[in-house]
């Protein structure tokens, strides 16, 4: 039926869906996705289109954390099986480099550029998802962990369950920085204590 | 005698003179008679092209074929409604308003998607997507709608082809024709963004960057229409019988355009038109041309 091309002939112009649900766009077929564009002009659109892709996937597994050295975890966001293409992981670090540039990724400092954080939700967002949470179930008045935020049964419905520590710490300092919250060390990481003041009253 | 006849000369010049004025008089009344009554036909058919189109106004901007015929008629008296939306004619349908409003969304589909093709897309999918943005139901979306397991016979799969049929019909409103579109585009060069239609191989293109193709390029791009979107030196070579030189002179010039994307893990390596790879209905693109 399409007037198209014969790209639509070949079925790469249909975008690929994975067990999980989740969708690339259509681009992610098309084989020169794969190369590190030489025009720089179309590279920046090409990084953004693939932060955009990353992000978005990153967001519907609930992922944080991005490795080079790891194959597995992104092997179906970087591997295209299908037409037989796949990210080098200089052009993968390229990628997430312009992403850092934008505040959509962070670097882990001691990774030599090997591991980032993705921002699919920025710190500043996950403080205001928190803190309402916690007006809301009546937790401000008590010492909450960490571990009770990341893992509680009471936080099990909530979009940052399971969050990744570096982006938990992340989110506590925007608290504390806007004194909304004060946090207690702990004897680990799990046990570190944050309690919400009343703000605004 | 002489005299005789001198009289009779003078009588007959002065009857032809008589003769000759009454001509001339029943001349001017006739030649007053045909233009008071073309006069007349003229304000009869300008009103009654007035009450047409005023009568008619819904159809010239929702029916597309009929747009075309009138606009055709319009031509070939010398009026053009369309050509703005002041003035008589603009006013009073309106029109010149449907050309500005889908230049606009003509300049918003070129611009959102030039992040992938570069500028450059076949007309017929700036018609499709600009359908599209007008609301209008994609014909090929319709595949999409059986998740409804197919059965010829079932019920719902009747009912809901019926829908399907009454959501095309609600929707013909929005649609354009490629002439809509040409025209549109016409519409935009005084603005000077550099809007042109190139006759690239067998496809009319919109391009949306100020910019002119060499030779070479426009024949690289007409292969490319045959050779499912990519292309590479060899094929070229076999297809144009360049040296790979030329051939490659050709493509880098369209890779610096961003007109076409290399792949390199291909080899010999492979030059890709994504104006030519026909994307999906993905938003992608949209959401990444505005957070740049």
């Amino acid at each position: 039926m399409s007037q198209a091309t014969s790209n639509a002939a070949q079925g790469l112009g249909q975008a690929t869906t994975l067990a999980s649900g989740f969708q690339f766009p259509s681009i992610h077929n098309f084989p020169p996705f794969y190369t590190l564009q030489p025009t720089a002009s179309t590279w920046k659109n090409q990084s953004d289109l693939w932060s955009t892709i990353i992000m978005r996937y990153y967001r519907h597994h609930r992922l944080y954390q991005l490795d080079l050295d790891d194959s597995t975890t992104n092997d179906q966001l970087f591997n295209n099986q299908r037409i037989n293409r796949k990210l080098k992981p200089e052009t993968i670090q390229a990628i997430v480099e312009e992403m850092v540039k934008k505040g959509d990724a962070e670097w882990d400092a001691t990774s030599r550029k090997r591991r980032a954080i993705i921002y699919w939700r920025r710190p500043e967002d996950w403080a205001a998802m928190i803190s309402s949470w916690v007006f809301e179930s009546g937790f401000n008045n008590s010492i909450l962990t960490y571990y009770e935020i990341a893992h509680g049964e009471n936080s099990e419905d909530q979009e940052f369950y399971n969050i990744h520590p570096t982006v938990l710490q992340k989110t506590m300092d925007v608290l504390v920085k806007r004194g909304v919250a004060a946090t207690f060390q702990g004897a680990n990481f799990e046990e570190m204590g944050v309690k919400f003041f009343n703000a605004g009253a | 005698m002489n005299r005789k006849r001198a009289l009779g000369a003078k009588a007959y010049t002065e009857r032809l003179k008589a003769t000759n004025e009454s001509y001339q008089r029943v001349g001017q009344s006739i030649s007053d008679n045909q233009m008071e009554q073309l006069q007349g036909q003229l304000d009869t058919f300008r009103s009654n092209l007035e009450n047409f189109a005023r009568n008619h106004r819904k159809d010239i901007q929702k029916d597309p074929v009929f747009r075309m015929h009138f606009q055709k008629m319009c031509g070939n008296i010398g009026v053009d409604p369309l050509a703005s939306s002041k003035g008589v004619w603009g006013e009073l349908l309106g029109v010149g308003d449907f050309y500005y409003e889908l230049g606009i969304q003509i300049i918003d589909v070129c611009l959102s998607t030039r992040a992938l093709n570069g500028g450059l897309m076949e007309l017929s999918e700036v018609k499709r997507r600009v359908e599209r943005m007008r609301g209008l139901r994609d014909p090929n979306a319709n595949k999409a709608l059986p998740n409804i397991p197919y059965n010829s016979n079932s019920h719902i799969n009747k009912l809901a082809n019926k829908w399907v049929t009454m959501t095309n019909k609600d929707n013909n409103g929005m649609e354009v024709t490629e002439d809509d579109v040409l025209r549109s585009i016409k519409t935009l060069a005084p603005l000077g963004s550099g809007f042109q239609v190139l006759q690239i191989g067998d496809k009319k293109m919109v391009s949306s960057v100020p910019r002119e193709l060499n030779r070479d390029q426009s024949i690289v791009l007409g292969l490319v229409q045959k050779t499912n979107g990519h292309v590479n030196i060899n094929v070229i070579g076999e297809r144009l019988g360049w040296e790979s030189g030329r051939a490659k002179t050709a493509l880098d010039t369209l890779l610096n355009d961003s007109l076409m994307w290399i792949d390199q893990q291909a080899e010999p390596h492979e030059y890709w038109v994504p104006g030519f790879f026909e994307p999906e209905d993905d938003d992608i693109y949209a959401s990444t041309a505005t957070s740049t």
